[in-house]
C-alpha cells in the first residue's frame, strides 16, 4: 500500500464516475488501474489475515460467494467480496476501487471472490488463494469454451494452487477427482454434495457433465458437508456431525447443495470460531444473489426472476417448480448464442408460456411446439412482452415468473425501473 | 398411398456422449413430422456395449467433444460394417459434427495424434483448425439449411467426395468453403441448431427417403403448418443477425 497507488486509484475512480454517469457498470475502471498499477492487485491478499476464497463453477458461483460472504459477515468476519459477473481480473479491481482508501487500504480480514474459470488459473497466481471452492462442471457455454473437459481442467487446474484447502463436489464426475492432480498433502481435500437419496428424488439429479474422458468415480468418500434432506426452500445439512436445517434463499435443490459448499467454506475460514447456529441464523435473514430467485416488485405484483445461462441451470430452476407458475414470462436473446440444449432441456414443469421474448423467442416458441406445451405470444422485443405481462389480470394464487438469459435480465430489470447494475449487495 | 399409419424406426447413435448439442431435437423433429401426419416413430439408442442393432429406418448421430469420440471409438468399430451395409443400401444417416468425424476416414487430434475414424465418410479432420462459431447458411442439393456452428477443424475431402453443401453466408470464416459430406442419402454436416427443427426441408428430406422404400410419397403437409411458420420465423431472426459475432475462448 502508499502514496504509489494513490494516483492510479483516483484515475480509476474518475474513470468510474465517468462510466456510471453514462449509465454502465463497466469493468474499465479496473482494466484501467491495472494497467497503470499492475502491482496494485496482487498486493491484495497481503492486506487479508483471512485470507483470499476463490469460487469457481459453472452454475452457482454468484450465489455461493454471496453465501459464504453472508455465513462470514454472520461470524463478524469483514468480507471484501466481487459483485455478480465482475469475476475478471478488471472486474475484481472495479470492485475494489469503491472500497478502498486512496493509499488503496482495504478494510476487510477476508475476501470472497468468484472467479470466470478462463481467468481463474492467471488469478489465482495474482491473488495466492488460500482456498479454492470448486461447485461443479455443467454442459456450459460451449461456444466459449468449446469442450466441456477443457472448464474442468481451468478449474481443476486453479484448485490445486490452493494454500490450504481445496473443497470439491463428491457428486462432480470430473471436480470429485481434483485430488488425483495434487502430489502433496497440500492442499487438503474436502468435499461436500448430496445424499443419494435426495439427488435420485431430483427430476433430473443435478446435471453435472459426465467425464467421459476418465470414467474411473472416486467411489464412496465422505462429504464433510452433505445435503440429507432437501424440500423446495429449506434443507437439512450435515455438518461436522451436526444436522443444521437451513433456509435456502431460494427455491431447488441446486442451492441446497451450494449451501452445503458455502458451510464447509466458511467452517475451514473460520475454524474454531464456526458456529452452526449463527450459520442458520445467517441463512434464515439471507436475501437471494441478484437475478436469483430474486423477488421484484412489478406494479402491483411480485415477480419471481429466474435467471439462467444454460441448460444445465434451467433445467434445475424448472424442476424447483413445485407447480407450474401461473403466468410465464421466457426470454432469450443473442447473449445466449448457441441454443441447441434447448432440445435437452424438459420444460414439462411448465403448463404454458404466457409470453416468449427476445431475438431467439421464435426458436424457443419452436422448441416448445416440439414439447406440446402452449404458447400465447411470441414477441421478441421485450419492452412489448412486458406491457402484455402487465396487462394481465393479477395472478389468482399462483405466481408470476420470468425465466430469463442474463441480458434480458438485465434489459428488463431496466425497463421496469429496477436497472440498478450489479454494485453493492 | 399416404404416410399416415405408418411407423418410422429411428436410431440414435451414443446419446449421451454424441449429444451435447441438443441432438436429440433432431431425432424429436423427425418424430414430431411423422406424428403430425397421422405417422408415429419409435425411438431405439444404441449404448456403449449394446448387441448390434437391428437395421433401422433412420440413423442420427450428434456432436461431442473429443473425449467423448475416444470413449465411444471401440464400441463403433464393431458397427462400422453394419452402418457401411446401411449407408450403401441408401438408409438416410445424419451426423452432426464429432458424429460426422467418427464416421470419416480419420481424426487428427489438436496433439497431432491420429484416431482412426469408421470410413464411411470420405473426409479427414483436423482438429487444430482455427475457431468457428456463430451462425451459417449451408446451400444444398436438399435446400438451404440455417443454423449455428461451433468448432475448430477442418475437414478434407478424398478425391471425388461430395459435400453436402456450401457455407454462403457467416462471419466465422467458413463462407464460401463447403461443409459436410453426403454419401448416398448419408448426410454429414456442421450444422448444429440442432439443425433439424429449424430446417424442415432437411427432415422432409430424411423421412422421404425412408419411405420412398415402402413406396410411400412423403411431402409437408397442412399439418405441418405450425412447425413450418415457427421454423421459418427463426430462420428470418437467424438471417438478420448472421453477420453476429460472438467472443469466444
Amino acid at each position: 500500500m502508499g502514496l504509489r497507488y494513490t494516483l492510479p486509484i483516483l484515475i480509476g475512480r474518475l474513470a468510474r464516475v465517468a462510466t456510471r454517469a453514462r449509465g454502465g457498470g463497466s469493468a474499465y475502471p479496473g482494466h484501467l488501474v491495472n494497467r497503470l498499477a499492475p502491482s496494485y492487485l496482487p498486493s491484495l491478499p497481503d492486506q487479508l489475515p483471512g485470507g483470499v476464497v476463490f469460487v469457481l463453477g459453472s452454475n452457482g458461483k454468484s450465489t455461493t460467494t454471496h453465501m459464504v460472504s453472508e455465513l462470514l459477515r454472520a461470524h463478524g468476519l469483514r468480507v471484501f467480496t466481487n459483485p455478480t459477473g465482475a469475476n475478471l481480473p478488471q472486474g475484481v479491481t472495479s470492485a475494489l476501487l469503491s472500497e478502498v482508501s486512496i493509499t488503496g487500504r482495504l478494510s476487510a480480514d477476508v475476501a470472497v471472490l468468484e472467479i470466470d474459470e478462463a481467468y481463474a488459473v492467471k488469478l489465482a497466481r495474482t491473488l495466492r488463494p488460500s482456498i479454492v471452492l470448486m461447485l461443479n462442471v455443467q454442459v456450459d457455454q460451449l461456444f466459449r469454451f468449446y469442450e466441456t473437459e477443457r472448464v474442468a481442467d481451468m478449474m481443476i487446474d486453479t484448485g490445486v494452487l490452493a494454500a490450504s484447502h481445496v473443497v470439491t463436489n463428491r457428486e462432480d464426475p470430473y471436480l470429485s477427482k481434483v485430488g488425483r492432480k495434487i502430489p502433496g498433502d497440500r492442499p487438503v481435500v474436502s468435499f461436500f454434495g448430496a445424499s443419494p437419496e435426495v439427488v435420485a428424488a431430483s427430476a433430473h439429479g443435478l446435471v453435472n457433465a459426465e467425464d467421459f474422458r476418465d470414467t474411473d468415480a472416486v467411489g464412496e468418500v465422505d462429504a464433510a458437508s452433505e445435503v440429507v434432506a432437501w424440500s423446495g426452500t429449506t434443507a437439512r445439512i450435515e455438518i461436522g456431525g451436526e444436522d443444521l436445517d437451513i433456509v435456502l434463499p431460494a427455491r431447488g435443490l441446486h442451492y441446497a447443495v451450494d449451501a452445503a459448499a458455502a458451510l464447509q467454506t466458511a467452517r475451514l475460514v473460520l475454524e474454531s470460531q464456526f458456529s452452526a447456529e449463527r450459520a442458520v441464523e445467517a441463512f434464515r435473514v439471507m436475501r437471494p444473489a441478484y437475478g436469483r430467485g430474486e423477488l421484484l416488485r412489478f406494479g402491483q405484483e411480485d415477480v419471481e426472476i429466474t435467471m439462467f445461462k444454460n441448460g444445465a441451470s434451467l433445467q434445475l430452476n424448472l424442476d424447483a417448480f413445485d407447480t407450474p407458475p401461473e403466468q410465464v414470462l421466457l426470454a432469450i436473446d443473442e447473449g445466449t448464442p448457441d441454443i441447441s440444449w434447448i432440445y435437452d432441456v424438459d420444460f414439462s414443469a411448465l403448463d404454458h408460456v404466457d409470453v416468449i421474448s427476445g431475438a431467439k423467442g421464435w426458436q424457443v416458441a419452436l422448441r416448445l411446439e416440439h414439447a406440446g406445451i402452449p404458447v400465447h405470444h411470441v414477441e421478441p422485443e421485450l419492452k412489448k412482452g412486458l406491457e402484455i405481462m402487465r396487462a394481465m389480470p393479477k395472478p389468482e394464487n399462483g405466481r408470476k415468473a420470468w425465466i430469463v438469459n442474463y441480458e434480458q435480465m438485465m434489459y428488463a430489470r431496466k425497463l421496469v425501473g429496477q436497472g440498478d447494475m450489479e454494485i453493492a449487495r | 398411398m399416404t404416410a399416415a399409419g405408418q411407423t418410422v424406426d429411428i436410431l440414435q447413435l451414443y446419446p449421451g456422449e454424441l449429444g451435447v448439442t441438443g441432438d436429440s431435437g433432431n431425432v424429436l423433429a423427425i418424430a414430431t413430422r411423422l406424428e403430425r401426419a397421422e405417422a408415429s416413430a419409435t425411438v431405439r439408442h444404441h449404448r456403449v456395449g449394446d448387441p448390434l442393432p437391428e437395421r433401422p429406418d433412420i440413423v442420427v448421430i450428434g456432436n461431442g467433444p473429443l473425449s467423448a469420440v475416444r470413449s465411444v471409438l471401440d464400441d463403433a468399430r464393431r458397427l462400422a460394417p453394419t452402418l457401411t451395409d446401411w449407408v450403401a443400401a441408401g438408409i438416410p444417416l445424419l451426423a452432426v459434427g464429432a458424429g460426422m468425424e467418427l464416421l470419416g476416414e480419420r481424426i487428427l487430434s489438436p496433439e497431432r495424434e491420429t484416431i482412426a475414424g469408421l470410413g464411411i465418410f470420405p473426409i479427414t479432420t483436423d482438429r487444430a483448425g482455427s475457431r468457428h462459431a456463430g451462425y451459417l447458411v449451408v446451400e444444398s442439393p436438399v435446400g438451404p439449411v440455417v443454423g449455428f456452428e461451433d468448432h475448430r477443424t477442418v475437414t478434407t475431402r478424398g478425391e471425388g467426395a461430395v459435400a453436402f453443401g456450401r457455407v454462403t453466408a457467416g462471419v466465422t470464416g467458413t463462407a464460401g468453403s463447403e461443409d459436410g459430406i453426403r454419401v448416398a442419402n448419408a448426410i454429414g454436416t456442421r450444422v448444429q441448431g440442432p439443425v433439424l427443427p429449424l430446417n424442415p426441408v432437411l427432415t422432409d428430406f430424411l423421412i422421404a427417403r425412408a419411405l420412398e422404400r415402402r413406396g410411400i410419397d412423403w411431402r409437408a403437409a397442412s399439418a405441418h403448418g405450425e412447425l413450418d411458420r415457427l421454423a421459418s420465423e427463426a430462420r428470418a431472426v437467424i438471417l438478420a443477425n448472421i453477420d453476429h459475432v460472438f467472443s469466444t475462448i
